[in-house]
């Protein structure tokens, strides 16, 4: 009786618990949480600039339910290239695009040609010649945060005071201009600068692209002994016999970048050769008036005798690329896509739009003298050095040699000349 | 015997922190980088064995035969000028005068301020045009030199940064004066001798030890230079600004070069041989001062 009463007992048991579970299946659906995974984005920018970061990512990460992008501010690049060494780097960061070859050849860098190509991205309205700052034995390795190229600044007060009505066109009218716009002290010492000298590491490159000139031939040999580039050496060269080095140089000394010391913010340097953070800098963070400096924005010169119908400008641009060995870079991809392909990053961090149809966008109103860059990029041709992994060895050294040259030290023939030569040993050509 | 078996271990488990941490972080990055010399490794892939090829480049490499040079010249130059700066300073601080605690705490200040900050500091003193240093060499009607355009002169200018921080040296050698014993000069003075005198026969033999640790301190440093160069090349102003190492690279220094190649460059096979050369050349001038030592250097009881 009791045996029976046992199996009895075990069966009612096993059948409860059996329907139990029937009963649990169709009664409510399981909950999964949706789990967002993280992208790491490590940014150069600081301060205010750095505030905006945030506030795109913090757009981006509120705008989808799949990825949560964190930002950290990293202003050390030795920081960033030693984690991404030691596998503890971001999914995605950003620098300049003269690095990004070497960061190529190193393999540490993602190609997003597959990426580009299976989401159908095309860049048609893109800016001529800006994509390529982003490009290395014709592979795209990062994607361009803003177009930056240089156009020439004047004093129109000082200018005019020279009685010149409108800015030059050549370097003829550049350097006759610079001249007489030059105040000298009794002591010879220079009181007002003419000529774009100061900052010397933005003049000749830029020169050598608005003369038509360029630094490597399309078999990628370096070539900086063209013309051109001698051209812009000799335009330098001129103004500085006029004045003495040793004067320029005294005077190029007399003020800090971008400080309240500048030359050109207070009022002692005519023409400037510059980016399109400087009218920001001068209205915005120094608040400069327009009574204290009143200047104007044109293209940079040409050579003598060009006929050149489109303006030709050399760009570069801050870069953002996804590391070979992050740990999301669908996620990071997706950021890149929204955020920076889109333009959304252009429009909230104030720099110049790589795509043509955003150039006259609205948001960009309030940012002084947006429309002198925009205006210049909707009709130019942007050029910029084909990406090698050796161009910044090779960039210190042209630095080194065109230096010579404007120090009198060697001709401008011989100065380039001589780049030329180391410049091809270190490209192994 | 089992006591002193087990003293030695409690002694080795005591010392194991520092001695794990030394081996870790400072003999194995020793030993491996003089490895990393003889391959070509650039951090991100693994060294490839190429035997003394960096060497080979090294010694056919412009930039390196003049940031040796730069550095030689820091060397053989600010070492004695320092050291002597230093000495006279802790000479006068050394009378007895009111307010001497004082006048000793202003020299040494100096030396604790960031080496950054009294750089940037200093390229406002040395500015061509604006500069205090310059200004009273105007009044003075003595040619103002562009310290940090003209190659000539920035080196120089480095020395004079170098002389304002001597605080350190003039510490070790205002302990050390007061350490030799009056008496010597006493009996010195009932001699006749005059102050020369006992500056060369007294004073000099009696420092002797302390100016050898101070000459090889001062060497060590001089040919590790980095912050000056590298904040002025950042720091500097117009010019050349962007392009390190200065005006014709005259403040290229050896260290400098080591860092551009190997973050900028990516060359971390031939930094790592660069600092194996920099420590055969400091090891050799250091053997060298002592070796010469025996004949300069007087010890107490001799």
């Amino acid at each position: 009786m009791l045996k029976k009463f046992s199996k009895i007992t075990v069966l009612l048991l096993t059948a409860s618990m059996v329907s139990g579970l029937f009963i649990g299946c169709g009664k409510a659906k399981p909950t999964v949480a949706v789990v967002k995974t993280d992208v790491n984005f490590w940014y150069l920018w600081g301060g205010a600039e750095g505030k905006r970061v945030e506030s795109i990512i913090s757009d981006y990460n509120k705008s989808q339910k799949k990825y949560n992008v964190k930002g950290l501010y990293v202003a050390d690049m030795q920081k960033v290239k030693v984690a991404i060494a030691g596998g503890s780097g971001p999914d995605l960061t950003d620098d300049f695009n003269g690095n990004i070859a070497s960061y190529a050849d190193e393999g540490i860098v993602e190609p997003l040609d597959s990426y580009i190509k299976r989401d159908k991205i095309d860049f048609k309205d893109s800016l001529t010649g800006v994509m390529d700052t982003c490009k290395y034995n014709n592979k795209t390795y990062a994607m361009p945060g803003g177009v930056t190229f240089f156009m020439l600044f004047y004093n129109k007060k000082l200018l005019a005071k020279a009685g010149f009505t409108a800015p030059p066109k050549t370097n003829t009218e550049l350097l006759n201009m610079a001249i007489k716009t030059t105040e000298v002290n009794k002591d010879k010492s220079i009181n007002v600068l003419g000529f774009p000298d100061f900052p010397f590491v933005y003049y000749h490159s830029n020169l050598i692209a608005s003369f038509g000139g360029k630094l490597y031939s399309p078999d990628g040999k370096f070539t900086p002994d063209t013309p051109e580039s001698i051209s812009a050496l000799n335009l330098l060269r001129n103004y500085r016999t006029k004045f003495g080095v040793d004067n320029v140089l005294k005077f190029d000394q007399s003020g800090k970048y971008t400080q309240a010391t500048d030359p050109f913010m207070t009022g002692n340097q005519v023409f400037r050769i510059d980016g399109q953070w400087l009218p920001g800098i001068i209205r915005n963070d120094l608040k400069i008036t327009k009574d204290q400096l009143d200047f104007g924005i044109c293209p940079l010169p040409t050579l003598d005798g060009q006929t050149a119908t489109q303006p030709i400008a050399e760009a570069s641009s801050s870069i953002f690329y996804i590391t070979a060995n992050g740990k999301n870079k669908e996620g990071a991809w997706d950021f890149l896509k929204s955020a920076v392909i889109s333009g959304v990053w252009d429009e909230k961090m104030g720099t110049l739009p790589i795509k043509k149809s955003l150039l006259d966008n609205k948001v960009y109103a309030d940012i002084p003298n947006f429309k002198d860059f925009a205006d210049f990029a909707k009709q130019a041709t942007f050029v910029s050095a084909p990406a090698n992994a050796k161009m910044v060895e090779i960039n210190k050294m042209f630095g080194d040699e065109a230096e010579l040259a404007v120090t009198m030290k060697k001709t401008a023939e011989e100065a380039m000349k001589e780049a030329a030569t180391k410049g091809n040993t270190i490209l192994g050509k | 015997m089992k006591k002193k078996h087990k003293d030695t271990i409690a002694g080795l488990l005591f010392a194991s922190p520092w001695i794990i941490g030394f081996l870790i972080f400072t003999l194995y990055p020793i030993i491996i980088s003089l490895y990393y010399g003889f391959t070509d490794f650039s951090i991100f892939k693994p060294p490839i064995f190429v035997g003394l090829d960096n060497y080979k480049a090294l010694f056919k490499d412009e930039l390196f035969i003049k940031s040796l040079n730069n550095t030689l010249y820091m060397t053989a130059f600010a070492t004695p000028i320092n050291l002597l700066f230093g000495l006279g300073t802790a000479m006068l601080l050394n009378m007895k005068i009111k307010g001497m605690s004082f006048y000793r705490t202003i020299f040494y200040i100096p030396s604790i301020v960031p080496q950054v900050a009294a750089t940037i500091l200093w390229v406002w003193i040395l500015n061509a045009r604006y500069g205090l240093l310059n200004n009273i060499l105007k009044i003075f009607g003595i040619y103002q030199p562009n310290w940090f355009q003209d190659p000539n002169y920035t080196k120089p200018a480095l020395i004079i940064m170098g002389m304002w921080a001597t605080g350190t040296i003039m510490i070790i050698f205002l302990a050390a004066l007061q350490d030799i014993p009056r008496s010597f000069y006493e009996s010195a003075d009932i001699d006749g001798a005059n102050n020369w005198n006992k500056f060369i026969k007294i004073t000099l033999p009696t420092l002797s030890p302390v100016i050898l640790y101070q000459l090889i301190v001062s060497i060590i440093f001089n040919f590790q230079i980095f912050t000056q160069a590298w904040v002025i090349g950042e720091a500097g102003g117009g010019g050349n600004a962007g392009l390190f190492g200065g005006p014709e690279n005259s403040i290229l220094f050896y260290a400098t070069y080591i860092f551009y190649n190997a973050f900028s460059y990516f060359k971390m096979g031939k930094a790592s041989a660069m600092a194996w050369i920099l420590f055969i050349i400091t090891a050799f001038i250091t053997w060298l001062v002592f070796k010469t030592s025996n004949k300069w250097v007087t010890y107490g009881g001799e």
